[in-house]
Order: structure tokens, then sequence, then C-alpha cells
């Protein structure tokens, strides 16, 4: 019997023609492909109400998202000053809270369209798979996803809009948090940010999306000329 | 203003500049806690006013006419654009700019309509900071401005010559000047109205959010995308 088992696989292995192996710049950009017009098609459905929707995106987040990972690749070094029961709490509530965070705005969605801009391989053999938003305010937004593959999955570790990371911009914000307080200062934050998301689920009302302008700089040198 | 005040000055700009330290991987920040209070300054300036003013215009003006307000604005840009683009030795990007400009002015409408926009010529803004940058002087430390928000020294520096470089700086007509930027400003922060309130709520750390957004995103339009390296930021062993 194991001769048998053997010689099948043996035989398997001969008739795999050599490189039929996808590269992994195509098996990552299927993944963010088959993601990117699940959620659309779901978002663009009027059957369905605005709290299916969300929990549909958080269904497919929860999928996509390697959340242990990026919870190592925000905290970095502070990540072994967690125990293992703070390590659980942290990728939860991170988890939880990036939902919220992003959630909401997904569902102002204007019937705009993704293009695919093209996959570039990283180090680490990470892919990075650049889009980019067509149509609506944010017309020509840039969104870059970037994948590693874990346990033969491709999961989206990073997403870079507009040039700014969030793994980049979460490190920072709780580096701070981290060595003022410490690990339980950082999670009770969180956390009560995630009990506030709970307590206020409100409707948004539809409105304009606009990347650019998130960091509330309406006044910069863009503004018509004043003297100054 | 004279030829030796000139000529000082400018002395004076470029050895600043020059001067910038690269970038150190530590501190972005060194003047935070001045940061922080005009950070502070400018949140209570935009709750109190700015906020406020553009949820009104937002609820009374149509989505349509905010959209021909902007085009208006981002408009009087392009000359700018075009300038860097030039200066930056982008000619293709600079002539695309001039298009969208003689477009956009005439057959727009003095940029009410973004025909050019539809046809694929879209607006990569340049400024002189960014100028700068591509020519490899540094950002030097963050610096949050009074009202206009996050900068940094150099592109602090520059901002007299961005405001030179948009026509409106040049109408000889004080009022027009200020009322135009009022609308210009009101339109914009009306575009992101839930946007600013979002993050200002969900952020652990409002501060720190605005200023890493803005320097990633800065970066990224200086580099024009030529991903820097980030050896540091996606490595995860040993963890």
């Amino acid at each position: 019997m194991n001769r048998i088992a053997l010689l099948l696989s043996l035989s398997l292995l001969c008739a795999a023609p050599a490189g039929s192996a996808p590269a992994p710049e195509a098996e990552a950009r299927a993944v963010i492909d088959a993601t990117v017009a699940d959620v659309l098609a779901h978002l663009a459905n009027d059957d369905l109400t605005l709290d299916q929707k969300r929990a549909h995106i958080t269904d497919v987040a929860y999928e996509r998202f390697d959340f242990e990972t990026m919870s190592k690749l925000v905290l970095k070094r502070d990540w072994r000053k967690f125990s293992d029961e703070q390590k659980s709490r942290f990728v939860v509530a991170f988890r939880t809270y990036l939902a919220n965070n992003y959630g909401s705005r997904l569902t102002r969605y204007h019937q705009e369209a993704i293009d695919m801009v093209g996959e570039k391989l990283e180090k680490r053999g990470d892919v990075t798979v650049r889009t980019i938003i067509r149509g609506g305010d944010a017309s020509g937004a840039s969104i870059d996803y970037r994948l590693r593959n874990r346990d033969g999955q491709w999961r989206i570790i990073d997403v870079v809009i507009e040039g700014i990371s969030l793994v980049s911009n979460f490190r920072s914000q709780f580096a701070d948090v981290l060595h003022q307080g410490g690990p339980d200062e950082l999670l009770a934050r969180l956390e009560a940010r995630n009990a506030e998301a709970a307590a206020t689920t409100a409707d948004a009302k539809p409105a304009d999306d606009t990347p650019g302008d998130e960091t509330g700089d309406a006044l910069g040198p863009d503004a018509t000329a004043t003297a100054l | 203003m004279s030829h030796a005040i000139t000529k000082a000055l400018l002395a004076t700009t470029t050895a600043l500049l020059l001067a910038l330290p690269a970038a150190a991987d530590g501190d972005d920040d060194p003047w935070r806690g001045l940061n922080e209070e005009t950070h502070a300054f400018n949140e209570t300036v935009d709750g109190y006013v700015l906020e406020p003013v553009a949820k009104g215009y937002d609820a009374v003006v149509p989505e349509i006419v905010q959209t021909h307000v902007g085009n208006f604005f981002d408009n009087l840009l392009v000359p700018r654009t075009v300038l860097n683009d030039l200066l930056q030795g982008d000619f293709r990007e600079g002539a695309k700019h001039v298009s969208r400009f003689v477009v956009n002015t005439i057959v727009g409408i003095g940029g009410l309509f973004d025909v050019a926009g539809g046809a694929g010529l879209d607006h990569d803004r340049e400024d002189f900071g960014q100028t700068l940058g591509r020519w490899g002087v540094a950002p030097g430390p963050y610096l949050v401005i009074p009202l206009l928000g996050p900068s940094t020294v150099r592109d602090a520096v520059m901002l007299p010559l961005d405001y030179a470089a948009n026509p409106a700086f040049w109408v000889n007509n004080g009022a027009a000047t200020g009322g135009a930027t009022a609308l210009d400003i009101t339109n914009r922060r009306a575009d992101a109205i839930e946007e600013i309130a979002e993050n200002r709520a969900n952020a652990i750390d409002f501060y720190v959010f605005v200023r890493d957004a803005y320097l990633q995103n800065r970066e990224k339009n200086v580099s024009e995308g030529a991903s820097p390296s980030d050896d540091d930021l996606y490595d995860d062993e040993g963890l």
C-alpha cells in the first residue's frame, strides 16, 4: 500500500509541468481581485441594509487580513512586553478597532470603481498590489495592499492609502501610549474606543470621501493666496 | 526691495535649507511641544469656526455647485504645478498640465468644469516644497503652522513662493481675494467633514495621527511613489 502511494505521488510530481505554479504576484493579485469584487458587489447591492453590508465587510476583513502579523508589525519590539493573554487581547481589540474605524467609511461608497494598476514582488516574498479609485470625489487616489504568504495563504498585512501606511501610522500612535502607560494602558484605550463605537451605531449620512483631506489642512498653501 | 536685501534673504534661506539634516529614523518631531500647542489652537479654531461654517455651507449649497467651486480653485493651482514640473525636469507632466489649464479655463469656462479631467488629464499637484525635495533637500523638522496646519520647515519656507505662483495672488482687490480665500477654505473643509470628524474621534492620538499621515503622504508626493526602503516596517522576525 505504501509503495503504491509513493508511486502515485511520484507520478503526480512528474506530471506537473515545470513552472506551472503561478507566480506569487499573480496569486496575491487574485486575492485582491476577488476581495474587491466581493466587497464592491455587496456595497452596490441595494437589497442589503447598512448593517448587513457592514457585517459582511467585517467578515471579509477577518478572513483576508492577517491581524496577528499586523499586530506584531504595529507594536514591533514592544510586542515582547505583552504577556500571552495581553497579546490575544490586543489582536482582538485591534481587529475590532480597525473594523469600526474603516467599516463605516466603506458604507459611504458611491459606485466608484477600483482599477488594478499592478503588482510588485517585495522583500521577504511579500507582494504589493496597487489599485486606484476611479470616480467619485476620491478619484485618482491610490490604495496599495501588501500581502504576505503565511501557511500557504495570502493575507493582507498593510494598506497604504495615498502613501499613508496603516501599520506605520498606528505604530506611531501606539508608541507614545505604550511608553507612557504600558500594554495595559493601550489595551484600555483601544477597548474604550471600541465600546464607544459599539454604542453609537447610527448610520452615517452619505457624503464625499476625500482621502487627501484627512489631516484637515483645508487652509494649506493650496488655498487661494492671502496677504501673509 | 533692494537688491542687497534680496540677495541676503536668498543666501540665508539657501543656507538654512542645506543645513537641514537628512531625516533620521528617530525623531521627525524635535519641536513637539510647540507643535502640539499649535495643533490644539488649530483644533479650537476648526471646532468653533471652520467646521460649523463648512457644515452650514454643505447643507445649503448644492453638491454640483460645490464641485464647480472646487474645480475653479483647483484650476488656479495648475500654473504653480506647471512651473514645478519644469523645475523638476518633468516635461511631459508639464505639457499635460498646460493642456489641462488651457482646456479647463476656456472650454471649462474659467475652470468651473473639469473637462480635462474627463479626458484623462489629471492634476498631480506640485509645489515648491516638493521641487526642493526632488532636488535632495530634506524636509527638516515637522512644523505645525497656525491656521495653515501641518508642514515641514522646507515646505513652510517655500510657502510665500507657493502663494505667489497662484494667479489669484496678483488680483489687486483685497476684498475679492479675501472673499475668494474664505470660499476656497470653506469648500475644501466641506469636502472632508465626515472624514475629519471620524479621524478625530477614532484616533488614539489625533496629533500623532495627523503628523504621521501628513509626513508619509508628503514623502510619497515628493518621491512620486518610488518606494523607500521599508525593511524595518515589515520585519517581524524574532517577534
